[in-house]
């Protein structure tokens, strides 16, 4: 592995980066992925504090057993289902592919763009669109479904906004799409000279199992929502047994899509803890290519799982029994996964640096609601806490403990990159720990309240389960105090000068061997890439440049 | 290296797919009884594939859209696949709604 010097940039000096043009038109017409990246973060970012409201208010309601703050159950309804729309399409599912994939897989793959920089921009447009009429729905109405709008009662019963939402998510899930085709078609065609397969870092391999979820899942669940309007528009027959359709259909195009949905969520989050963890723990990764391999067998496997949701749906028995079995087959890679990652760690130098300190959190969280999950897909289990707060705090372990600390993480990690600011670092810290310790005191709670048997989604309980729900008010009380920091004092870092670095943390891969801010162009040349990633060790980072000049300029 | 279809050979794949179209509304008037549906999907295959490999110009396509096109087609079979598997053994237990 030679390591050639880097020829001197004379461009650089005058070249400004990619933030240097303030006006309103450059960034509402820019086709900068780095730039879409920012736009999508403040887009998501805005979602993010819309279900958060939405979550508190819901989480001050269950802080008695009798509705007394909300006024009505349909109120109630309306939250939760206001929190599970906006938190899933408008923020889980864009939230590390948008921000953080837009931004840095140009940059680790040696490309000055994505391969489609306008339809880029086109879908944060989408997107918007979308985002803009649920915000309306929220406005003028809202909806009761949840946001799984399950038939019968999403077209023959709810009197909400059931066809507006539907348009919503349909709109809304083209930006998937385009952003996931962006992807894969970037990933085959722009990798720097020497970029092999198996030289990628695992975030791209991760972004490229989760964009081929995107393009082959989302349009299922396009069409799902489509005919829930189609049936309560025209009364055509499809879900209404009464017309000749059949319920459990409903469940079933839509779990195609919304189970490996869960995966479009992780899939990314686990390709920020490959990067996060090398680098704090100063070792090489282990078993790059089996973390690699799991990501493409999770987006495979997680596609025949999604029977087990509907163990008490009146699906047939036989088949929840091959979608138990499925299930637990999807878990062997992502235990490959967090095996690797602890393996990785061993005998490493660990520092605990504020992404770090996220990423420990996700492996943690991850790894009970990964457990959790596995009791899910029990039959017998399942039927006992179905529709419990069993499945609410699992799927919060995953989604909350998994995705968004990884999210957090990867913010922390390349805020640097992004900004060319470094943060407080105390006040990092302080945020992980406030959110490591709210999120536990939230969701463990919830999984002894549905264990004992109180039903999710219900605006009253028995007076029993009040203790459990109070500490978990409490817990998301600190929760959103762990979540407000960051924005407090990221945003506070802006006003300091750009100081950073190129690379601050020492980390190996490609992005980190540009400016920060990087420049609008990304390279002054094309890089050509002559080593695997995560060269982590004293000696290779000692003289390490990354990679060499290759002459095209 | 990109392939432009000739607007004689567009012509004659659009001509194909109406007469299919034909076919298709014919075949909803012939007393097929349960081979009903097997002919509409037959019907609707051909006109699959030959927009496919025309229309979309998969036909002189790299051999990784190929691929592509054949993942897209497996993924719905497999989405049928399991959901038929759950229909058709629906009651197969005698127990009211297994």
């Amino acid at each position: 592995m030679s390591a050639v010097a880097v020829e001197p940039r004379e461009s650089v000096a005058v070249e400004e980066n990619y933030l240097s043009d303030h006006t309103v038109k450059s960034w509402l017409l820019t086709t900068d992925h780095k730039r879409i990246g920012i736009l999508y973060l403040i887009s998501v970012t805005l979602f993010f504090l819309v279900g958060g409201a939405a979550a508190s208010m819901m989480r001050f309601e269950l802080m008695t057993p009798k509705g007394d703050l909300l006024g009505s159950p349909d109120v109630y309804n309306r939250l939760f289902t206001t929190h599970g729309v906006v938190m899933i399409f408008f923020f889980l599912v864009p939230s590390i592919p948008a921000v953080l994939g837009n931004f840095l897989i140009p940059l680790m793959i040696g490309a000055r763009d994505l391969a489609f920089p306008i339809l880029n921009l086109m879908s944060w447009y989408v997107y918007i669109i979308g985002g803009s009429i649920a915000i309306y729905i929220l406005m003028f109405g809202g909806v009761d479904t949840g946001w799984t709008f399950y038939t019968p009662f999403s077209t023959m019963y709810s009197n909400t906004m059931v066809v507006h939402a539907a348009i919503a998510v349909f709109i809304t899930g083209f930006s998937s799409i385009l952003t996931g085709l962006n992807f894969i078609v970037t990933i085959h065609t722009m990798r720097a000279p020497g970029m092999s397969w198996f030289r990628l870092p695992l975030f791209v391999w991760a972004h490229y199992a989760t964009s081929l979820i995107m393009v082959l899942g989302t349009p299922v669940l396009a069409i799902a929502v489509a005919l829930i309007a189609v049936e309560r528009g025209f009364g055509i027959g499809i879900f209404n047994p009464n017309l000749g359709g059949d319920p459990v259909l409903f469940q079933h195009l839509f779990w195609f899509y919304s189970h490996p949905a869960v995966y479009i969520m992780i899939l990314p989050g686990m390709g920020v803890i490959s990067e996060i963890i090398p680098c704090f723990a100063r070792r090489p990764i282990f078993g790059y290519r089996f973390i690699a391999a799991s990501s493409l067998a999770i987006a495979v496997i997680g596609f025949v799982v999604w029977g087990h949701h509907m163990f008490v749906s009146g699906q047939s028995m036989y088949a929840g029994m091959v979608f138990s079995m499925l299930s637990f087959l999807v878990a062997v890679p992502s235990a490959i996964k967090v095996f690797n990652w602890t393996s990785t760690m061993y005998k490493g130098s660990i520092r605990f640096d504020t992404p770090m300190l996220y990423a420990l959190g996700f492996i943690g969280l991850f790894t009970i609601g990964g457990l959790t999950g596995m009791m899910l897909s029990t039959l017998a289990v399942d039927i006992h806490v179905h529709d419990t707060y069993f499945v609410v705090a699992h799927f919060h372990y995953i989604m909350v403990g998994g995705a968004v600390m990884a999210y957090l993480g990867g913010i922390h990690f390349w805020w640097p990159k992004i900004t060319g600011r470094m943060y407080s670092e105390l006040l990092g810290k302080l945020s992980a720990l406030t959110v490591f310790i709210g999120f536990n005191l939230t969701f463990f709670p919830q999984f002894v309240l549905g264990y004992l048997g109180m039903p999710r989604r219900y605006f009253e309980y028995a007076s029993e389960f009040q203790v459990l729900n109070v500490m978990s008010t409490a817990g998301a009380s600190i929760l959103a105090a762990g979540y407000a920091l960051p924005l407090f004092y990221l945003l506070l870092s802006l006003r300091q000068p750009p100081t950073a670095g190129k690379n601050p943390w020492g980390a190996t891969g490609l992005e980190w061997q540009v400016d920060s801010p990087p420049t609008t162009h990304n390279f002054d040349f094309t890089p050509r890439i002559d080593r695997a990633p995560y060269a982590y060790s004293p000696v290779a980072i000692e003289g390490f440049d990354g990679y060499s000049d290759h002459g095209s300029h | 290296m990109h392939h432009v279809a000739s607007i004689k050979s567009n012509l004659v794949v659009f001509a194909l797919l109406m007469v299919l179209l034909l076919a298709t509304v014919g075949a909803s008037y012939v007393p097929l009884g349960v081979m009903h549906f097997p002919v509409a999907m037959v019907i609707a295959t051909v006109k699959t594939v030959l927009i496919v490999l025309f229309f979309m110009h998969a036909l002189h396509s790299h051999r990784l859209t190929w691929i592509i096109c054949v993942a897209s087609f497996l993924w719905l079979l497999l989405m049928i696949v399991f959901t038929i598997i759950d229909f058709l053994s629906r009651g197969w237990l005698d127990i009211l709604g297994k």
